[in-house]
């Protein structure tokens, strides 16, 4: 606790410490409201899953897609996908991959009109 | 037009509502539409409903094994199990716009069966996906022909673009409708499409209906059913959704109910 001369001084710092902590707060809870409306608001795209010897791929079926769109992420062993299509249908998908396959690269292409999500497992030395 | 309500009492728990009777020409056909893997035959069978070959003119109702779901059309409520009949083409068409329980499947396939022993149908067709891991590199998806006959099995062996499907395994709607029609005597085969297994596959729906026109003599124009694909994708993911809570029970013979 730092010295204050004047009890005025302390006073205030201290209330404006409480209301920068409450102006966070109230920041952090609009964006998980906001990113919370934005889930219920997409859709789940439909989806197939194929395990190989070696890599996982996902093929997203999104009709209509706008391919400047596609956003991928792989966050541990949650991997996201949100995409918007022509009509302006939003999309996301959310998949937990296997533990081995956490940090994996993730190459995406488009393929027939769908998306493939392709991750391969890394090589142990 | 007469509307008349028929119940028939052959399989028990199916009522058939009959717009009128199909003026049915012989040797007469039965084209079956379910959903399944890939939606293959369901987007094959109404590829054909909306192209006008074939025209409703009746519904099936079971209170005992469809889901309580009934399909709007233009307003109006009907079964999600309905018939057609294309009077140029002479083929019924039975098609489900609902993914059905497995619980329905032998008692479905037994209804099937009596229908056509009543309209005296010589051959059914059933159309199907066999889920392929690499769909997606394949340009043209191969098609194999199940028979449940020694006598059909010839007869479909000189057949073009269609090979036999030498050993494996069919479940689902279609397996039980191959073994009721044979305990019957009524032909039927299934044409298998390598296909997704749950994403609907308006491609390998061209492919079967190639095969089927060709089989039965008439032409099925699928260039704008692929160029209508993406469309197709679009408007049946529920259905689709609702196919892939269904397709574990086929192969695991798990009673299914509807919440």
């Amino acid at each position: 606790m730092p010295a204050y001369k004047d009890l005025y001084d302390m006073v205030k710092k201290a209330i404006e410490f409480e209301m920068r902590e409450m102006e966070n707060l109230v920041e952090l809870m609009s964006n998980e409201i906001r990113e919370s409306v934005e889930r219920e608001s997409c859709l789940v795209p439909l989806y197939s899953e194929q395990r190989r010897e070696n890599e996982l791929i996902y093929i997203v079926d999104v009709p209509y897609l706008k391919e400047e769109t596609v956003y991928v992420k792989l966050d541990g062993q949650n991997l996201e996908l949100s995409c918007t299509n022509s009509r302006g249908v939003k999309y996301r998908l959310k998949v937990k991959i296997p533990k081995e396959l956490e940090g994996s690269e993730v190459k995406v292409s488009r393929v027939k009109g769908r998306i493939t999500l392709r991750l391969l497992k890394r090589e142990t030395k | 037009m007469q509307r008349r309500l028929r119940v028939i009492n052959v399989e028990e728990g199916f009522e058939i509502e009959e717009n009128y009777v199909p003026d049915i020409r012989k040797p007469a056909y039965m084209i079956v539409g379910i959903p399944d893997a890939g939606l293959v035959g369901e987007i094959a069978t109404e590829y054909m409903i909306g192209k006008g070959l074939v025209q409703e003119y009746g519904q099936v109702f079971s209170r005992k094994y469809l889901p309580p779901i009934l399909h709007v059309d233009d307003g109006v409520a009907k079964s999600p199990l309905r018939l057609y009949y294309g009077k140029d083409i002479n083929v019924i068409v039975l098609h489900s716009w609902t993914a059905l329980p497995v619980n329905s499947a032998y008692p479905l396939a037994r209804f099937i069966t009596d229908y056509a022993i009543r309209y005296g149908i010589s051959s059914i067709i059933s159309i199907t996906g066999l889920p392929i891991p690499n769909r997606l590199d394949i340009d043209k998806p191969s098609a194999y022909w199940i028979a449940n006959s020694k006598d059909l099995a010839s007869s479909l062996s000189g057949l073009d673009n269609v090979q036999k499907f030498g050993q494996g395994y069919i479940s689902g709607p279609y397996a039980p409708i191959l073994y009721e029609t044979a305990k019957k005597n009524i032909g039927n085969f299934a044409i298998v499409v390598e296909s997704f297994l749950d994403i609907p596959d308006p491609e390998a729906s061209a492919v079967a209906l190639e095969i089927v026109g060709k089989y039965l003599g008439f032409t099925i124009d699928t260039s704008a059913l692929l160029q209508e694909a993406e469309e197709i994708r679009s408007r049946i993911k529920g259905l689709m959704e609702q196919t892939k809570r269904e397709l574990p029970t086929y192969s695991s013979g798990k009673p299914m109910t509807y919440a």
